[in-house]
């Protein structure tokens, strides 16, 4: 099976949540040195809850494909289980094989993510 | 020695490849793959003749010493220089750095000017950027022309009384365009100048003469010429060397220490602190023996036929666009870069992947460079002897083939 399976092109050709989270509590930009992918998360947090989660950037496919699986999966989620999100669950998420060259260009999204959260959850 | 063995041949003296026939290695520019004499010669070393080098009297360690020092002529050779003018290094990077530590910290003052060419790879940008800073020195940058070659009369126009060192690479890493170097060296030299001119590139594409060239500094790794990694090249004349501070210090590039007065070793010794890179200096005398046993009349007919080929496939493919001058010249190293509407370079790579040819994607350490043609990230295929026409076909087939999954 290769990394471009229909289901990944789709999310990364007509992403759900590509854009910028109304009045977000956190924001959190990611960048890859190695190919120059971007990505900014935003979300808005109500009663320990993300409300609403988006992305917004440019890159490969597999960097956006995932950013909108991520987004997708997290949003309703409590801040204390988005934040259990792991690298694995992220390539579960994926469901295609992604080769080791490309490991940054899947997690980029969730970088991101932990990173905003973290800050968020610290201040 | 030259033989006119045809390529077939030559790509069979390559273990690697011969090992993997579905290989299209097409990345060439970042590292060569290596030919079975300089993997035997280094194994040999190791198996016959190992011992450190310029230290003891045993008959062994005098052995290596002779190799090693072989190895060192040999390059000098190579380039037309003298054995005392050739610094064994880690790789070129490191013989940058080198020259912008030990001739930089004495000649680049407050108000000096350090010039480069936004073409640089970032070896050849970040140790002036950093030096400039350190100093109170301003970096110029000169810039390109639209088709992404060096503006040679801007350059020039930029080099003044202010300027004390001027970094310029002999062969873009991403166009695979050469620079014009002469009338610009030559305007260095009238303003009392240095020039350093990174030849990561050019050495595995043509005969440099470095004499004839006229650079002060000239650097190279070996690892891009058929050689092993861990070994580069710092050329420079004598009397340059002479005046400059060592690099790093510590064992073998010392007269005399004492707890109050160290007398450095003559050079090249002197920059060369710590066992050297032994082995991989003689496989990099093997593999400058390889080249030549090609001959460069052999190596450059066969690259040309290469891109321009390679250069007609990919202006045929639509939505492809090729970075620098679309058209083949016959000064075109065997070096292409692209963009693919609709496809970033870094899954055009991996579905290339997938078909087992091997290019590279990203900026290619030339941020400034793509930056200044307004790309963030591009893909690359350079070419070398054992390069097929069939390669050039799996490249092409493999562009078209991603273009059909992402239905551009």
């Amino acid at each position: 099976m290769n990394m471009y399976q229909e289901e990944l092109l789709d999310h990364y050709w007509h992403p759900k949540n590509r854009g910028n989270t109304h009045d977000a509590s956190f924001s959190a930009t990611e960048h890859n040195p190695l190919c120059g992918d971007t990505l900014t998360i935003t979300a808005r947090v109500e009663h320990d809850i993300l409300a609403d989660i988006k992305f917004n950037g440019n890159g490969c496919a597999i960097s956006q494909a995932a950013a909108d699986l991520l987004t997708e999966s997290l949003a309703g989620k409590t801040i204390q289980n988005a934040g259990m999100f792991s690298p694995d669950a992220m390539r579960t998420l994926l469901n295609v094989p992604i080769s080791g060259a490309r490991e940054k260009c899947a997690l980029l999204a969730l970088t991101a993510f932990q990173k905003g959260l973290n800050d968020y959850a610290h201040n | 020695m030259t033989s006119h063995r045809n390529i077939d041949t030559i790509r069979a003296e390559f273990p690697l490849l011969a090992t993997n026939p579905e290989l299209a290695y097409l990345d060439n520019a970042a590292g060569t793959q290596k030919p079975e004499a300089v993997l035997k010669a280094m194994d040999a070393f190791y198996r016959t003749s190992y011992a450190n080098v310029h230290r003891s009297v045993y008959d062994l360690s005098e052995r290596a010493t002779a190799q090693y020092e072989d190895a060192r002529g040999r390059v000098a050779h190579f380039l037309n220089a003298q054995p005392q003018e050739i610094i064994f290094t880690k790789n070129a990077t490191e013989a940058i750095n080198l020259v912008a530590y030990s001739f930089g910290e004495e000649n680049v003052h407050e108000g000096d000017e350090v010039l480069v060419s936004i073409l640089e790879h970032h070896a050849n940008f970040l140790p002036w950027q950093r030096l400039c800073a350190q100093k109170k020195a301003r970096l110029v940058v000169a810039p390109v022309r639209a088709d992404g070659t060096l503006d040679e009369e801007q350059m020039l126009a930029l080099i003044s009384a202010r300027t004390k060192i001027v970094a310029l690479t002999a062969l873009s890493n991403v166009t695979g365009t050469r620079t014009p170097l002469a009338r610009i060296i030559e305007r260095v030299h009238q303003q009392g100048a240095r020039v350093i001119i990174d030849g990561a590139q050019a050495v595995a594409h043509e005969h440099v003469d470095i004499r004839a060239m006229g650079a002060d500094f000239f650097v190279f790794s070996g690892h891009k010429v058929f050689g092993p990694t861990g070994i580069g090249v710092l050329a420079a004349r004598a009397e340059l060397l002479e005046t400059m501070q060592p690099f790093i210090v510590g064992g073998e590039m010392v007269k005399t220490v004492s707890l109050d007065n160290t007398e450095w070793n003559d050079i090249p010794w002197k920059f060369e602190a710590g066992t050297p890179p032994i082995a991989e200096a003689i496989g990099l005398k093997t593999a400058i023996d390889f080249i030549e046993s090609i001959g460069w009349p052999h190596l450059h007919a066969h690259e040309q036929t290469l891109v321009e080929y390679a250069l007609e496939r990919v202006r045929a493919l639509k939505g492809v666009h090729l970075i620098g001058p679309e058209t083949y010249s016959s000064d075109r190293a065997p070096i292409i870069s692209f963009t693919v509407d609709g496809v970033h370079p870094h899954d055009l790579a991996s579905i290339l992947n997938e078909r087992h040819v091997a290019i590279r994607s990203g900026h290619f350490c030339a941020q400034p460079f793509l930056n200044a043609l307004s790309y963030t990230a591009a893909a690359r295929a350079s070419f070398t002897i054992y390069n097929t026409h069939a390669e050039v076909d799996a490249l092409i087939e493999g562009i078209a083939a991603a273009q059909k999954i992402f239905r551009v």
